[in-house]
């Protein structure tokens, strides 16, 4: 058993991270629980390089590229996660085993590394506007200004200015200027102007630099993104945010405990606090910690099943929401056949946002990537030729291809949810998932679709696809323990504490009641700043 | 119509074969994007996509064979 501390924190992702950083400035002795894992074989493998010199010169490129078991050639059909490269993949390492999921369609990504799924996220940074917020249960008065606290944490470069970042960047002022775009962005970029852009402002579209935390000059011991094009691979002189980065500098701090190697699998309200059961995995010994407040930074999905563990409901369906998510191989009709900067950041480099005419509320959010880094064998493997026909159709379209990803909200739909199919002692249980669209969901969001790829085919770009990973593939998951102002029973209450645990609070998109068409992270790490307050409150109010 | 396709896209073998030619530094020209101007790139993959077709419609039919045989798909 350990010595009691004042917070208990179970998660190291951003919600986890920020939350810590909140609580231990104010103060109070806080302890993390994770198991932490992290790329122990990849990381300092990676030359400091630009990707065109690495492939040119390096020798050793082969074992982070395609990893030491060749882990880095993906052989099924697309599917969630298929994303992460090897220097990435420990992101995901145990999860099957300690982390269980039923076969269902619904296959979540889910982490227990150290930073989460924030150890790979793809660093766009979004807000939501009030009456997101407040459709969330999220309480909007007042909220804008932990984004900016956030910003100014983590580093997030972007133009608040630009037209579809009014609506996903809006009153940010702590942020620092905008990563500079690669040729197939600017040529986009350059086409939306003048008429064009009016014609598509009036047809619901709109367009803008991607906001992104990453640094466009240094930072706090961080460097600006050097454009080598290797944000997949390495950490690009720490300038991609990452929520190790906080979590390292809070370690020098007499009040942060982190405790890795532990799976957390349940929990007791006491009268003064909360009892956490851990298993510490390396050695397998169960552990006890006391805390007087615990806040769940799981995830939605794992903050869940721990909740409905550790309070014995088993089999009782809560609701889950997911961003349903597709993505366009496109052409770049003004980049094809033309050389391509050697120079540039890998992740996403413009965000279309576009408000269906007269059904506003269908709102679709649109990342658009170039593709170079992720290597050329993974598209040839995609296209119904010969190796020999693809990669030369392959080389001769790359510089011209863009990856739009377009996400759309997600609302609360008795289709859609989680259980646990047991109560575990010791582990966490399985989990069973529901995930379906209804017929009018589906409509709807085809019909958005088009009218997004509409709007592209305007600025030059051309869907060649349309790729659905499937129902998880966005990996923007909430919901699971949703805001319920009064009453009993499961939920959360607005200033973030379990209805059934009070002393416990929900620091993570769990507690969210929609699910916005845009990325989740910047606003989840707001709101764990907000959660953090509230528990500080809590704290200081009962001390 | 997708599962005949499927049969024309690289195997396992081909696809790892690709991977590894690409993460060679001697190779790095193979897999080097070519730009020489949207028509010669417009030409060049329409006779690239010509050239390919026959061998396209064979693995299809050899995956279709080997499927109604009972074996794998190549």
């Amino acid at each position: 058993m350990t010595a009691s501390v004042d917070v208990a924190v179970v998660g190291s992702g951003p919600s986890g991270a920020l939350a810590a950083c909140r609580l231990v400035r104010a103060g109070f002795r806080v302890v993390m629980l994770d198991v932490g894992h992290d790329d122990d074989i990849y990381r300092a493998r990676i030359p400091d390089l630009p990707f065109s010199e690495l492939r040119r010169t390096d020798p050793g490129q082969r074992s982070y590229f395609l990893g030491d078991a060749l882990e880095g050639i993906p052989t099924d059909d697309v599917r969630v996660g298929a994303q992460l490269t090897p220097p990435r993949q420990f992101v995901t390492r145990d999860t099957e085993a300690h982390l269980p999921c039923l076969p269902d369609a619904f296959q979540p990504m889910q982490s227990l590394a150290l930073g989460g799924l924030g150890a790979a996220w793809g660093a766009a940074s979004f807000t939501y506007s009030e009456t997101e917020l407040q459709r969330m249960g999220i309480p909007a008065r007042g909220f804008q200004r932990y984004y900016n606290e956030v910003a100014r944490d983590v580093g997030i470069s972007g133009d608040p200015a630009d037209d579809a970042s009014r609506h996903c960047f809006a009153a940010v002022t702590e942020h620092l200027p905008p990563l500079a775009l690669d040729s197939g962005a600017r040529a986009v970029w350059q086409a939306y102007s003048g008429k064009r852009r009016e014609r598509l402002l009036a047809a619901g579209f709109s367009l803008g630099r991607t906001p992104l935390a990453v640094l466009s000059c240094p930072v706090a011991g961080r460097d600006a993104n050097p454009y080598f094009d290797m944000d997949f691979w390495s950490e690009s002189r720490r300038s991609v945010f990452r929520p190790r980065y906080l979590l390292e500098a809070l370690q020098s701090e007499p009040g942060f405990f982190l405790e890795r190697g532990h799976l957390v699998h349940g929990f007791k309200q006491q009268r003064d606090g909360v009892e956490i059961s851990s298993t510490h995995l390396p050695t397998r010994r169960a552990a006890i910690f006391q805390a007087r407040r615990l806040v769940l930074c799981a995830g939605a999905i794992n903050s869940a099943r721990l909740a409905l563990n550790a309070l014995q409901l088993p089999e009782q369906p809560v609701p889950l929401l997911c961003n349903p998510y597709v993505y366009l191989p496109c052409i770049n009709r003004r980049m094809l056949g033309r050389a391509a900067d050697d120079r540039r950041h890998s992740l996403s480099q413009l965000v279309g946002i576009y408000e269906p005419p007269g059904s506003p509320a269908d709102v679709v959010s649109l990342q658009l990537y170039s593709y170079r880094s992720l290597l050329l064998f993974k598209l040839v493997k995609e296209i119904p030729l010969p190796p020999w026909a693809g990669l030369l159709s392959v080389r001769l379209l790359v510089n011209s291809l863009s990856i739009v990803g377009l996400h759309h909200a997600d609302v609360p739909d008795a289709r859609r949810n989680l259980r646990t199919v047991s109560v575990e002692n010791g582990r966490l249980p399985a989990l069973r998932f529901e995930y379906a669209r209804s017929p009018a969901e589906e409509k709807t969001e085809v019909r958005a679709e088009r009218g997004a790829a509409r709007m592209l085919r305007r600025l030059g770009v051309f869907p060649c696809a349309r790729l659905a990973p499937g129902p998880a593939s966005s990996i923007h998951y909430a919901g699971t323990i949703p805001v319920r102002p009064q009453g009993d029973g499961w939920g959360s209450h607005p200033d973030g504490h379990l209805l059934l645990a009070p002393h416990v609070y929900v620091g993570d998109s769990s507690s969210w009641r929609y699910l916005p068409a845009k990325g989740l992270t910047f606003t989840l790490m707001a709101n764990a700043l907000r959660v953090a307050d509230q528990v500080i409150a809590d704290l200081r109010g009962n001390a | 119509m997708r599962q005949l396709l499927q049969h024309a896209k690289p195997n396992r073998r081909e696809i790892q074969d690709l991977a590894l030619r690409e993460t060679d530094p001697g190779r790095a020209g193979q897999f080097a994007p070519i730009a020489r101007g949207p028509l010669l790139a417009v030409l060049a993959l329409a006779l690239v996509l010509l050239a390919a077709l026959p061998f396209c419609l064979l693995r299809i039919l050899r995956g279709v064979m080997s499927r109604n045989v009972g074996g794998e798909p190549t």
